[in-house]
């Protein structure tokens, strides 16, 4: 009942004019910015974090705004993946296996309405997960001290390293120079300078905006100036528009299950949508036996992984404002917007913020019924603007970040920060470095240190206290599981295809 | 006797120029810590008083800047935004005892101008509302039995004000302070959510923050104040340290 009682206030906050607006425009550049390969749900956030910001937005009506776009990121993503066949954003990777072939069957309104709505299913799915779990998990929360943050960061970045598929090795490298660029600034137990190098811009350590924009954004642009993307390859929408009941019939079991799947995966920190999409499909896959034909435009094989990557992004809401880790590389963008506006994620954010917690949940609920009404009559508008060529989006984005950028701290020191590591970004990703466990590190590195130090010091240096409580324990299990047993599934289904082979 | 009361102090960097004709626009409070500590209290005693006097055209934001009771605040006022003219960082005796021990990097107390004393508190033992331990006796008694069961969380490290009052309450029951077990966190609030969640056993903090925490309904009870006399309002029944034969 208490929970109902918040929702509503929620809906309150939500359902204020200003924030309506603001939810329909996020939802509608966040459908733009999905649908353009390229750039995902973490440019669309990290892009609009600094603007929101400068804007003076209140700090509800920016998560709002934010939340928006990351929901449409999600739904934009698909409509690349079926007319194009080049995936919007890693969350629709999937999409495309089976969204391509249906187009080119001219059966693409049918697969762009579909997905819409299995996307609709399970953004509303997790989103009725968030209400029900996050108030649960947040009163549990204070259970949580130094020696089980610590465990729980950990695990955190067991699930990025171990379930980042086929670079696991990267994966690691990138959390670990996200944790060393967190080192950097004044220590604030011992009052040292670490690694300033002498320099005054650094001495209270690198801003976060700064690392977002220049890893993401900035090495986006470049790549995006490298690569050419055509869109000759782009299929008309012809013939009918919208999915018949029969084909809902046959999809209905899939989504539902692939919504509660991905609303799991999502609320595990560090996994998110390209995980769910993946495995949701895979799963779908092996439930359809001989009787699919995933691959050639099996329509499930649509529904499945939209429908997951929506409920995972709406899940990774619950590890970020329950505990203050965030779930995604987005929502870890998105903890950097709050601590702009002096917010902490966090459990104590549920009693002492609810206007913000409940309004954002319930904007979710809005924003997604926006997204699906965006999404299924005026997708032909949207099909247009994949005729522009990337490139003249490049003068645009790069205005929005340095004017972000510099409105943090206005001074040019941040500005040259910015590109030096929008270089170093652009020249890991030529070398296939995750970006996402970067900010990660970069994000929980404090956190992680200091719960550490806290930790150590209650037992003054003793390291049993580390796995000395069940929910520490639990958690070292879980990221032990983590990182050994996805490099078995994988040798595994190795020996398969090569038994198969033979 | 060491002073007891915390100076709750205002600062402004130094280049700026505080001297403005009419209301102010786009103030800003840099309160050193997460939110919910004293930091945050005197930041919001400056908003709303300067709002009630009209010195300020809208109300005087509030910013957090955890780190090292100020220092990151200090380093970041002086480094980064010298020419903010209307940004003031609250400041306490705390922060002040780590800047004289060189804990704020570079910087020393010339670079800012020191603006106000906007209140002075007091200092405090609180425990957890389902703790056993009832005054400061039971706490002694407990710290003498086994030091490692007795975790003392404070808003700032060894050294610091908070620390100090700990301290200070070892030497007077005739204790060694330097076999308290002693946990450093970022302000006040996020020491009275680990007293709460049971990760220590007591936060020798300010007597305001517990009183604003209190009345925000957090699950904590003060042991004793560390003033000449009773304080008053919601505190008016938490005996003195010294009324319980503790000269502190």
């Amino acid at each position: 009942m208490e929970t109902l009682h918040f929702l509503l206030g929620g809906f309150a906050v939500a359902l204020s004019p200003a924030n309506l607006m603001v939810a329909a425009t996020g939802a509608f550049i966040g459908t733009i910015v999905g649908m353009l390969p390229g750039l995902g749900p973490i440019n669309g956030v990290a892009i609009l974090m600094p603007l929101a910001f400068a804007l003076k937005l209140p700090p509800e009506t920016a998560l709002i705004l934010l939340a928006a776009v990351y929901m449409g990121c999600e739904y934009g993503g698909r409509i690349s993946s079926i007319l194009l066949n080049v995936p919007g954003d890693a969350g629709a990777i999937m999409t495309a296996l089976d969204g391509h072939p249906m187009a080119k069957k001219g059966l693409a309104g049918v697969a762009l309405s579909i997905s819409a709505w299995s996307s609709f299913v399970g953004s509303l799915i997790a989103t009725i997960g968030i209400v029900l779990f996050a108030p649960l998990l947040a009163r549990w929360a204070l259970a949580f001290g130094p020696a089980e943050y610590f465990a729980l960061m950990c695990f955190a970045f067991a699930c990025i390293t171990g379930l980042m598929g086929d670079a696991p090795v990267k994966a690691a490298l990138a959390a670990m120079i996200g944790l060393s660029l967190s080192t950097v600034g004044l220590d604030s137990n011992s009052g040292v300078y670490r690694f300033t190098g002498g320099n005054v811009h650094l001495s209270d350590g690198i801003q976060f905006i700064v690392v977002v924009i220049g890893v993401f954004s900035v090495s986006e642009i470049l790549l995006m100036l490298e690569q050419h993307h055509s869109s000759s390859g782009l299929i008309q929408v012809s013939g009918r528009k919208l999915f018949n009941l029969k084909e809902l019939a046959l999809t209905w079991p899939g989504t539902l299950r692939s919504a509660v799947v991905g609303f799991v995966v999502g609320v595990l920190p560090g996994a998110g949508a390209t995980i769910a999409s993946a495995m949701t499909y895979s799963m779908e896959k092996r439930m359809a036996g001989p009787d699919g034909h995933f691959g050639d435009g099996d329509i499930r094989g649509v529904t499945a992984p939209e429908a997951a990557n929506n409920a995972s992004a709406a899940g990774s809401f619950v590890p970020m404002l329950t505990l203050g880790v965030p779930g995604s590389g987005t929502t870890a963008v998105m903890v950097g917007a709050l601590s702009l506006y002096n917010i902490t994620p966090g459990p104590a954010l549920f009693t002492q913020n609810p206007a913000l917690v409940w309004g954002l949940i319930a904007s979710l609920f809005i924003a997604n019924v926006m997204l699906l009404v965006i999404n299924i009559p005026m997708v032909g508008v949207f099909t247009k603007v994949l005729r522009l060529p990337n490139w003249t989006l490049v003068p645009g984005i790069l205005a929005v970040s340095a004017v972000g950028v510099y409105s943090v701290h206005a001074t040019t020191f941040d500005l040259m920060l910015m590109s030096g590591l929008g270089v170093a970004g652009y020249l890991l990703r030529k070398q296939g470095m995750p970006m996402a466990p970067l900010i990660l590190g970069f994000v929980l590195g404090d956190l992680m240190e200091q719960n550490l130090r806290r930790a150590l010091s209650i037992t003054n240096g003793e390291l049993g206290i580390l796995v000395e409580s069940p929910i520490s324990i639990g958690l070292w299990i879980g990221a032990a599981a983590m990182v050994i047993v996805p490099p078995l599934m994988r040798l595994r289904a190795h020996r398969k295809v090569a038994a198969a082979a033979a | 006797m060491i002073r007891k009361a915390a100076l709750m102090t205002l600062v402004l960097a130094f280049a700026a120029a505080a001297a403005a004709a009419g209301p102010l626009d786009k103030t800003e409070c840099i309160a050193p810590a997460k939110p919910g500590g004293g930091f945050d209290l005197t930041c919001k005693l400056a908003q709303s008083s300067l709002l009630e006097g009209k010195f300020v055209a809208d109300p005087m934001r509030i910013t957090y800047m955890p780190g090292g009771i100020g220092a990151v605040a200090y380093n970041a006022i002086i480094a980064q935004r010298p020419a903010d003219a209307n940004t003031i960082v609250a400041f306490s005796g705390g922060s002040l005892l780590n800047l004289a021990q060189g804990k704020f990097g570079r910087y020393n107390e010339n670079d800012v101008h020191w603006l106000a004393a906007v209140g002075s508190d007091f200092g405090a033992i609180i425990v957890a509302e389902k703790s056993p331990l009832k005054s400061m006796k039971d706490l002694v008694a407990a710290v003498k039995a086994d030091p490692t069961k007795v975790v003392f969380g404070a808003g700032g490290t060894v050294g610091s004000q908070d620390w100090m009052k700990a301290a200070l309450t070892a030497r007077s029951a005739g204790l060694d302070p330097k076999s308290m077990r002693f946990v450093a966190f970022e302000g006040g609030g996020e020491a009275i959510t680990a007293l709460q969640g049971g990760h220590v056993q007591v936060y020798s903090g300010d007597a305001s923050e517990a009183e604003e925490q209190m009345k925000a309904g957090a699950k904590i009870r003060v042991l004793a104040v560390m003033s000449d006399k009773r304080l008053e309002g919601r505190l008016a029944d938490v005996p003195t340290a010294k009324e319980q034969g503790f000269d502190i």
